[in-house]
């Protein structure tokens, strides 16, 4: 037998940290303005700082401080990416783990964010999904890689009057609050948290303090029968069955679903030490 | 032991990242207006899941109403009405046919509901109306992305390789990588 060398850091959880974001704008958009949104112009868009003050409201929920950069990608690049990106990976030359690699522009120990138009799943027939992270967890520290980040579509960011935001984190009729949701979802993906339910009821993150929605529970008392069927008529958790008692956790961030008035992006205590854990938060 | 386990944690795509649904036998639920209406919204509100053409079709032709609802709100999101597109173009296809060139078109859509309203079309209608119904957003949407996608759609119809092979000669060279779905699906 080969001996091997068996090497395990271990630190304390932090009770906070900070964490870099790196927020590239791979969308053909104009902003608020109508003016083309980029790099340079991001930060004073009004829809923008909603934005990245709903994400960072996200972050804080798990103690980290978020710093936000805006970054422009090619021309070429933001044709073949930004306008409509396969969410399938069939590989590393797959557009999703190409447009990945894009971060490798900018090294550094940071959470990457791209943000595209569309995002579709040609394996389920073409359809439109809202995010996608590349690995649980990602290779944190190590951009340049296939599964360097997260896309985001931000098709949301500029929909609606900032006037019906308010003061909270409004998931139901704030276009920002909504991106910053999805942006904040795939972050705790990529610094290791699971969906806390998946879309089956059968499926649930492992850890100890955060709620649970069991299908043979909390499924409609018609579709209870139907748990656990691999069929078409299997029933999808809705978020509005998840929320209180025994069947919770509908308004966690890493539930499975964003759902407008039940979402409300709360953190355990449990996925707040996981996420400061991660290594890009310091 | 510890090492290859973190090693093969880090290692490991998302069993659901790309969402791969295998292709079911579609049966037509029984649901109550109330479900029929809540699997509606559960649908709508995915975030990394996509929902199947099998699972959409499955709602059967009442559920067609409540999405075209959505699709016609303008105060929706634009990812929810993408996202209904989507589904209409699975559960009532000629209904579908009827707006789809239409939503794919018109500039002032927001980019996501053309998207999906292109990808519809090119399910929905026949090569020849896709031809002349896309054509438009093929020569001349403003985004370059956008003609591309108009492309891809085209490639999968009769005929429509000749437009995408003519475009992608009048495109910049900075574009011509947006076209390249559609340039593999002509066998280039």
């Amino acid at each position: 037998m080969i001996p091997t060398r068996r090497s395990v850091i271990t630190r304390p959880a932090p009770p906070t940290g900070n964490m870099e974001v790196a927020l590239y704008i791979v969308a053909d958009m104009t902003n608020s303005t109508g003016a083309p949104l980029t790099a340079s112009n991001a930060l004073a868009d009004p829809y923008v700082q909603r934005f990245v003050s709903t994400f960072q409201t996200f972050l804080s929920r798990a103690g980290i401080t978020g710093t936000a950069t805006f970054y422009d990608v090619t021309a070429a690049d933001r044709a073949r990416f930004g306008t409509n990106i396969s969410a399938d990976v069939t590989g590393p030359c797959s557009e999703l783990s190409q447009m990945f690699t894009l971060s490798s522009a900018h090294p550094g120990n940071t959470m990457n964010l791209f943000l595209v138009q569309s995002l579709r799943s040609a394996s389920s027939g073409g359809n439109t999904v809202v995010g996608i992270d590349g690995t649980i967890p990602g290779p944190s520290s190590m951009n340049g890689t296939v599964a360097s980040g997260a896309v985001v579509s931000a098709a949301d960011l500029f929909a609606g009057s900032l006037t019906s935001c308010g003061s909270n984190p409004n998931m139901a009729g704030c276009g920002p609050d909504r991106v910053a949701y999805i942006g904040a979802h795939e972050t705790g993906h990529f610094l290791g948290l699971f969906h806390t339910t998946e879309e089956d009821g059968a499926n649930f993150d492992p850890l100890a303090d955060t709620m649970k929605c069991a299908c043979t529970t909390c499924a409609s008392p018609t579709q209870r029968p139907n748990c656990g069927s691999t069929s078409v008529s299997s029933p999808s958790i809705s978020a509005d069955r998840c929320v209180s008692g025994s069947c919770g956790g509908g308004d966690n961030l890493m539930f499975w679903l964003l759902q407008a008035g039940v979402s409300l992006g709360n953190l355990s205590p449990e996925q707040g030490q996981v996420m400061r854990l991660n290594p890009l938060v310091q | 032991m510890i090492v290859f386990l973190i090693a093969a944690l880090i290692a490991t795509p998302r069993p659901s990242r790309s969402g791969a649904t295998p292709q079911e036998p579609v049966q037509q639920e029984q649901l109550s207006d109330a479900e029929l209406k809540e699997r509606v919204q559960t649908y709508l509100s995915t975030i990394e899941r996509p929902i199947s053409a099998a699972r959409w079709k499955a709602l059967g032709p009442k559920a067609a109403p409540l999405l075209e609802g959505v699709i016609a709100d303008g105060a929706q999101f634009p990812t929810i009405r993408a996202k209904a597109v989507d589904g209409l173009i699975a559960v009532a296809p000629d209904r579908a046919a009827t707006m789809v060139g239409k939503l794919a078109r018109d500039e002032t859509e927001p980019v996501v509901v053309r998207v999906a309203a292109m990808h519809g079309a090119g399910q929905v209608l026949s090569s020849p109306r896709a031809v002349s119904e896309l054509r438009p957003v093929l020569r001349s949407a403003r985004n370059p992305g956008l003609r591309a996608q108009a492309a891809e759609a085209l490639s999968r119809s009769k005929g429509g390789c000749t437009e995408v092979r003519d475009q992608v000669s009048r495109e910049a060279k900075a574009n011509r990588g947006a076209f390249e779905r559609a340039l593999k699906q002509c066998g280039d």
